[in-house]
């Protein structure tokens, strides 16, 4: 097992799900059987505004917030809240971001967030039984096929595409 | 993996400590960040769950469930404790029968709240225990504990949440519920009833209860020492800890979880086995200021930077290493700063209330967002309840024609809070002005929570009853009380007219329910490039779905929800509503 705490931004604006897919991840990492820490802040975040939320999952993890220079991997869900990051990322920062175009083939556009945990976790080494169970935990029921759908194309699209 | 340990939030986690514990009552009133602790409570039938109308009713109710013989739980955002600081004093000097936990969620960096009060002082003041936890699983621990802590010393006890721990997850192992025994009810009006006579009494308790609670402080288990290397220590409470531990496992910390009264003597002895002693608090120097009064030379007074805002990692590295900060350090730069939600029945009321050049009293609610650019109609909101109240002096210092223009608004949630009191006021000294209800038939900012104007209990079940606010403002002695559709720009001008030329108060109930709350606009507004003027009144508006792109206005599809404020605002027609789009709001 590996020592070192891995550190995920999920980045994008209200309303897109940003929350609800760190939900996810954090759930997968726990049924992992990780230490897990998420962290965000909610209360003035409108529709439209922005939103970030971290997960940090290892051995064990102290603070719930990625200390400056550590993000792993930046999901960003809107390409322009990227730059809004720089600050925390380090230069080797994986950037995992969605196109309006890629969206255009899902299911459903609502389902991008889980979409692009679909691309994240071509990067991470979790079973695929346990993000099926997170969604399971963490979806309403009659969403969960149709998010598994868009979760595995972002999977596959990132494994044939890694540099987009 | 086992089965009992779950991912929890610091708030599901204070409402799962509260279970456990046997509580019989949770009270609170919605405050960012600590409103998931009551909604989170409603999950166990056992407890009963209540949305007080503001937060001293709630801790009165928590001290009459405590008397009763019952474990009870009062729930605030840090402001909260404000409104009810005067019941909170006081049940420190009648102690309690069942334990008595209050809750206060403080905001640190103010990530929305009016300012970032350390309400560890108000422990102090009042003389009851304080609790800090650094994760969930301390913050259920801690939440049962203090029960515990209560019953067993006769104290309230105050448990000291901020954002980071409220709105952040982490690994909680659960347990069964304890099945504690109601306490006896006793009538003890020595004990009950503090007339100075039996308040004198129940104040020399007071020094013998601190003095057990010193000893207990220094000798309970969340006050512990994690041996380290170096000359240097470190004195650490609630998240400050995790970002310590994150920096470094090797470094020398006296942790307290107990924070309130201060264990003294752990506190001497670990400062004497160091050169130098940090402590490493968010906001205000607390522990610092203690610490430094029990004579311990070598702890360090923190630079004042370190006294604002939200810590992180980064910036207790800076401290520890002794680095000064820049702004940006303590104050994160925002992102797209908040506004009201397109389509927001609001921005239609605060596009009159421009329009006709009033001088605005405002309050707490998304309404407050009215004083952002481009509507910049609302000014000045102090807290809750406020907007009335100051509306009702400043009246009396304006010359003849601004006082003409002066209003309060108000939202439906925050005039049931603290707004009833302050028209009664203004009836009784003559207030001249008008007074707007902006009622959305909810407590929106925090999260659609129901009140008593909304004629539903808390999990949304209609009442027998509800708080009619055209009978409650013509109760009161409000003499042109009126009620009117929001999103009727005309009609709200006329009756705005009306009210502020009448004599005497007058009330204009401005209705319409917040969009969250509305399903069925499926359409959205189109705009005619041929005939639109750009003359950007509908720009003015602030509805975050219509901007100017390529010198033509444009109306945003996933955003417009068709309300038609824009098109009933626009002077050449341009914008109409004749698409009817099924727009795909799944879900």
């Amino acid at each position: 097992m590996n020592k070192k705490t891995t550190n995920v931004l999920l980045c994008g604006i209200g309303g897109q799900g940003v929350i609800l897919a760190s939900e996810i991840l954090a759930s997968a990492a726990f049924i992992e059987g990780w230490d897990v820490k998420k962290s965000e802040i909610r209360g003035l975040s409108q529709l439209g505004g922005g939103v970030d939320s971290s997960v940090r999952w290892g051995r064990k993890v102290y603070s719930p917030i990625i200390p400056a220079g550590k993000i792993d991997f930046l999901v960003a869900l809107m390409a322009d809240e990227i730059a809004s990051h720089a600050q925390k990322r380090k230069t080797n920062t994986c950037i995992v971001k969605g196109t309006e175009k890629e969206y255009e083939k899902l299911p459903h556009i609502k389902c991008a967030n889980i979409y692009m945990l679909g691309k994240l976790s071509s990067y991470i080494d979790f079973r695929d039984e346990s993000w099926q169970r997170a969604m399971t935990e963490q979806l309403k029921p009659h969403l969960i096929e149709m998010n598994l759908k868009a979760f595995f194309m972002g999977k596959e699209e990132q494994k044939q595409y890694p540099d987009k | 993996m086992t089965d009992n340990k779950k991912l929890m939030y610091g708030n599901e986690a204070v409402a799962r400590g509260a279970y456990e514990a046997g509580v019989s009552l949770v009270a609170g009133y919605p405050g960012t960040p600590s409103t998931e602790i009551v909604e989170s409570a409603t999950q166990y039938p056992e407890i009963e769950v209540r949305w007080s109308v503001n937060e001293k009713i709630a801790v009165e109710t928590a001290v009459g469930v405590s008397k009763g013989g019952g474990r009870a739980m009062a729930v605030m955002k840090h402001v909260g404790l404000n409104v009810a600081a005067d019941a909170f004093m006081n049940v420190s000097y009648t102690g309690v029968n069942g334990g008595l936990v209050i809750v206060s969620a403080d905001d640190p960096g103010m990530h929305s709240s009016q300012n970032e009060q350390d309400n560890r002082w108000y422990a102090l003041m009042a003389k009851i225990t304080l609790l800090e936890p650094s994760d969930s699983q301390e913050t259920k621990d801690f939440t049962q504990l203090a029960f515990e802590i209560s019953e067993k010393y006769d104290v309230p006890v105050l448990l000291r949440l901020t954002t980071r721990i409220c709105h952040s997850k982490g690994i909680v192992i659960c347990e069964e519920r304890n099945k504690i025994p109601a306490k006896k009810y006793e009538i003890n009006i020595s004990k009950y009833v503090n007339i100075p006579s039996n308040a004198r009494q129940n104040r020399l308790k007071i020094l013998e209860r601190q003095q057990k609670l010193k000893e207990l402080s220094n000798t309970i288990e969340i006050n512990t020492r994690f041996p380290g290397k170096g000359k240097k220590g470190i004195i650490t409470s609630g998240v400050s800890y995790q970002y310590v531990q994150e920096i470094s496992e090797e470094m020398p910390i006296l942790k307290l979880g107990m924070t309130y009264p201060i264990p003294d003597k752990l506190i001497k002895k670990f400062c004497q086995l160091f050169e130098q002693v940090t402590v490493v608090e968010e906001l205000d120097g607390f522990l610092e200021t203690q610490i430094l009064a029990l004579g311990c030379h070598n702890v360090e007074k923190k630079p004042e930077s370190f006294t604002l805002g939200e810590l992180n990692p980064h910036r207790v590295e800076n401290l520890l290493k002794g680095k000064t900060e820049e702004i940006t350090d303590y104050y994160p730069k925002p992102g797209k700063s908040p506004a009201m939600c397109s389509g927001c029945s609001y921005l239609g009321v605060f596009s009159v209330l421009k329009k006709m050049n009033l001088l605005v009293e405002g309050d707490i609610g998304c309404y407050t967002l009215g004083a952002l650019p481009p509507m910049n109609a609302l000014h000045s909101f102090l807290c809750m309840g406020a907007g009335m109240g100051m509306a009702n002096g400043l009246s009396t210092q304006l010359p003849n024609q601004t006082k003409e223009k002066l209003v309060a608004v108000i939202g439906d949630s925050t005039f049931v809070h603290s707004g009833l009191p302050e028209l009664v006021d203004m009836v009784y000294h003559g207030f001249e002005g008008l007074v707007i209800i902006l009622d959305n038939r909810t407590t929106a900012m925090t999260g659609m929570q129901e009140h008593p104007g909304t004629g539903k209990n808390r999990k949304g079940e209609p009442l027998t009853t509800q708080l009619d606010l055209v009978e409650v403002a013509k109760a009161l002695g409000a003499t042109y009380v009126k009620k009117v559709l929001s999103s009727r720009l005309g009609v709200l001008e006329r009756a705005f007219e009306k009210g502020l030329a009448h004599e005497g108060v007058a009330v204009v109930i401005a209705e319409e329910p917040c969009r969250h709350l509305e399903k069925g606009f499926d359409t959205v507004v189109s705009v005619n490039h041929k005939t639109c003027i750009l003359c950007n009144e509908c720009l003015n508006i602030g509805c975050s779905a219509i901007s100017k792109e390529n010198n033509a206005i444009t109306i945003s599809n996933p955003l417009c929800i068709g309300c038609q404020i824009c098109t009933s605002i626009c002077p050449s027609g341009a914008l109409k509503l004749p698409i009817m789009i099924q727009k795909s709001r799944s879900e």
